[in-house]
């Protein structure tokens, strides 16, 4: 059910309990926790906070504290799934889900109780959703049919002409369902959870400057992931810009000579979209960034020519360019922004430049939000093969970065993000090398070897997304012309082995689709059912799945065909 | 010269420190006590002799001096004993009953009789207050704030809460909780205390 006012029928219900925080980890789960802890703290509302990381970690701590808790909210986490049929909860139990993962599951949109969705009411967020009539008629009229058959299936005969009449209706309704359903079911991100609750923040006037940091880093990492497009982050962007310059006019009235250098500062800035660059040098930034990679193919002899050329177009010496960007000259680092943009223009380099905030504490700490997002996806991915109390330890460090920019625990973070990209940068120049990236016709398909030095790494989901889109990027541009409109057009299918046996299967949709939409959660579970392969949708994504490694050849097969 | 004794042991009560207890200067009170003592015999035979000897008045001035010596010796010590007693009186409420050794070793034997007796008498105090009695040494200022962020170290199962929930503690989990519910857990190490 859609809760339509979130500060009367969500905050003020709760205010009063003890509730249970379920958190997805993802930077945008862990950021909209972040307000709401705060939230929680102006009203001394009690609460546990519990992350969970997939299906069925939310299903065990649900079991595990559905005795003790009555109120439970689920961050990022649990909107697409059917949560009345999943959790099975007492009727006393009321669940609020705060959620960007799309499409909303229905049952949960028109359930009458228990289950409360708490989501923008945009147009482009409720209009998508299918009209109740259009989906749940059948219901009723089933049961009117059966019984109108059962007790006077004596005088049926004599409506014949209706009963027809009805049938024929039925069927054309029931195909207009399917196609309906079938059209809804693309996953995809809405906005992101952390926004609905610093909204929530605002209408309740307990908004501060921290809090629109954490909504600016959730937005950030949509983008940076390739959740949104382009386009909705730079209208998410220019939306959290306007509560900036509202925070910052309100401390302006105040006093200014009272506001200490050690109070945190946000700007609104046009930056250089190539990673790290502030905390590595920029040759290193340069190779290791998505745009700028792929644009210079750099993992060709020719591009790392291209690449040199470029920065000699500059004018910056190439020793400067290999030094930590903290080193460079000052002039240079000054003019940075307009030299790349000038010379980015000529060597076909687009959207170098973005709308992007960074983050201030005292002269030192300077944090832009695509930073503070690499550091913490890496924080949240950083002990990677080991048991499940590790990945909750990363939860809790990934938390402490988040409380503060000026936390040691971002600094390691921003290590760890280096660490992958390089094996990101690594890998993908191989596989295009070897050409690992096969055509199956409906979309592309690329898996990675058992025993593969990163293998660890790619048992993670959220390094596999980020080497996903790398690798399609990047394979795109190795295409020649005539080839590269096509495969534009196409999705891409990467595997990965687990060590438990297990093949995580991640579907991203083609570079051409400019919202995002992602067709695979679907095709998964169809390809799944066909092959009665043994699979598992075990991530609040639908759009990757486990599949046992005996069966993911045949899974692959199916999914060929369902595809084409 | 007379009482100076006694005010070197005031002025090392000066130079003691805020809130530290320095060692019972034992030599230095018996000093004092030996000057008293010897300037109140002195003073003994003085006055006999006045007694007997009424026209010889010499020796008058010197008793006056000395008795306003003892005198003066008096209130110092007292106001020694008596500072230390108001020091040991903060410890009780700083530290509870029990006090650490290093401050034991540091009272005198009357001193720690009158400790165990302030123990007692407060104790049977705090017994009366309010219905099961109110420990008056907890919260002495109030605190910052009501609840506290913590988060659990180990699996501990279930705690019940003084309004009769439950929660359930376990590795990894946050809460927010009532700073005085979860005060002794986190002495266990059971809860850590995020910041």
């Amino acid at each position: 059910m859609l809760i339509s006012n979130p500060v009367r029928d969500f905050f003020h219900k709760i205010v009063q309990e003890r509730v249970l925080v379920m958190v997805a980890q993802d930077v945008d789960g862990l950021c909209a926790c972040k307000i709401l802890q705060s939230l929680f703290k102006c009203d001394h509302v009690q609460y546990t906070l519990v992350p969970v990381s997939n299906k069925q970690d939310l299903l065990r701590e649900f079991d595990a504290h559905k005795e003790q808790y009555k109120h439970m909210i689920l961050l990022n986490c649990g909107g697409n799934i059917d949560l009345l049929d999943v959790l099975d909860p007492e009727d006393d139990i009321m669940i609020y889900v705060i959620d960007s993962h799309r499409p909303v599951d229905l049952v949960n949109f028109y359930c009458e109780r228990q289950i409360y969705l708490i989501m923008r009411h945009g147009p482009d967020e409720i209009d998508l959703i299918p009209d109740y009539d259009c989906i749940y008629r059948n219901y009723e009229s089933d049961e009117e049919d059966s019984g109108t058959e059962y007790e006077q299936s004596s005088k049926r005969h004599k409506f014949d002409t209706e009963t027809l009449e009805k049938r024929r209706e039925k069927k054309i309704w029931e195909e207009k369902r399917k196609e309906i359903i079938f059209d809804y079911e693309f996953s995809y991100y809405g906005t992101s959870a952390s926004v609905v609750l610093y909204e929530l923040a605002w209408k309740m006037s307990k908004d501060d400057v921290t809090m629109l940091w954490w909504a600016i880093i959730a937005v950030t990492s949509q983008y940076q992931n390739k959740r949104i497009g382009r386009e909705r982050y730079i209208s998410g962007v220019l939306e959290l810009q306007g509560h900036l310059s509202r925070l910052n006019h309100r401390t302006e009235d105040q006093d200014t000579t009272t506001m200490s250098i050690d109070a945190m500062k946000i700007n609104f800035e046009h930056d250089l979209d190539i990673a790290l660059y502030r905390h590595w040098s920029l040759f290193e930034s340069l190779c290791h960034s998505l745009n700028s990679s792929t644009t210079f193919k750099v993992w060709t002899n020719l591009g790392m020519k291209r690449l040199h050329q470029f920065l000699a177009e500059m004018g910056i010496p190439l020793t400067q360019c290999k030094q930590s960007f903290a080193f460079m000259e000052t002039k240079t680092r000054d003019n940075l922004q307009t030299l790349v943009q000038e010379a980015a223009e000529k060597f076909g380099l687009r959207n170098i430049k973005y709308h992007s905030f960074t983050a201030q504490c005292g002269f030192i700490h300077k944090l832009c939000a695509s930073d503070a997002v690499y550091s913490i996806d890496a924080l949240l991915s950083s002990k990677v093969g080991s048991e499940l109390d590790d990945e909750n330890s990363n939860f809790v460090d990934a938390l402490d970065s988040l409380s503060r920019i000026t936390a040691p625990k971002v600094i390691s973070g921003l290590e760890t993000a280096k660490i992958q990209l390089k094996a990101i940068k690594n890998n993908v120049g191989s596989f295009i090398d070897i050409g690992q990236v096969l055509s199956y016709g409906p979309f592309l398909f690329s898996s990675i070897k058992e025993g593969s030095p990163d293998s660890t790494f790619f048992a993670q989901p959220s390094f596999l997304l980020m080497f996903a889109h790398y690798l399609l990027h990047s394979y795109i541009r190795s295409l020649g012309k005539s080839k590269r409109e096509r495969a534009r057009n196409l999705p891409l299918v990467v595997s990965a082995p687990k060590q438990d046996g297990n093949t995580i299967i991640m579907g991203i949709p083609p570079i051409a689709e400019e919202s995002r939409k992602n067709l695979f959660g679907n095709a998964f579970v169809h390809s799944a059912e066909r092959t009665k392969s043994r699979t598992e949708h075990y991530f609040f994504d639908s759009s990757a799945v486990l599949v046992k490694n005996e069966d993911t050849s045949k899974f692959i097969d199916a999914l060929i065909t369902i595809m084409s | 010269m007379f009482g100076e004794k006694a005010l070197e042991l005031i002025r090392e009560l000066h130079r003691n420190r805020e809130g530290t207890l320095a060692p019972y200067n034992e030599d230095g009170v018996r000093q004092v006590l030996e000057e008293m003592q010897a300037l109140y015999e002195a003073n003994q035979q003085d006055v006999s002799q006045l007694v007997q000897n009424e026209s010889d008045q010499t020796s008058l001035t010197a008793v006056q001096i000395r008795h306003d010596s003892l005198q003066r010796n008096k209130r110092c010590l007292l106001a020694y004993l008596y500072n230390r007693l108001q020091k040991i009186r903060e410890l009780r409420w700083e530290f509870g009953s029990v006090l650490p050794a290093n401050v034991r070793s540091n009272m005198s034997p009357k001193e720690m009789e009158w400790f165990s007796k302030y123990n007692r008498t407060l104790a049977n105090y705090m017994r009366s207050l309010g219905n099961g009695g109110l420990d008056l040494t907890q919260d002495m200022q109030p605190p910052q704030n009501v609840h506290i962020e913590v988060r659990c170290v180990e699996d501990r199962g279930e705690l019940e809460l003084d309004d009769g929930s439950k929660i359930l503690l376990k590795k990894n989990s946050m809460h927010f909780l009532p700073r005085s519910q979860c005060e002794h857990l986190i002495r266990q190490g059971v809860l850590k205390q995020v910041t």
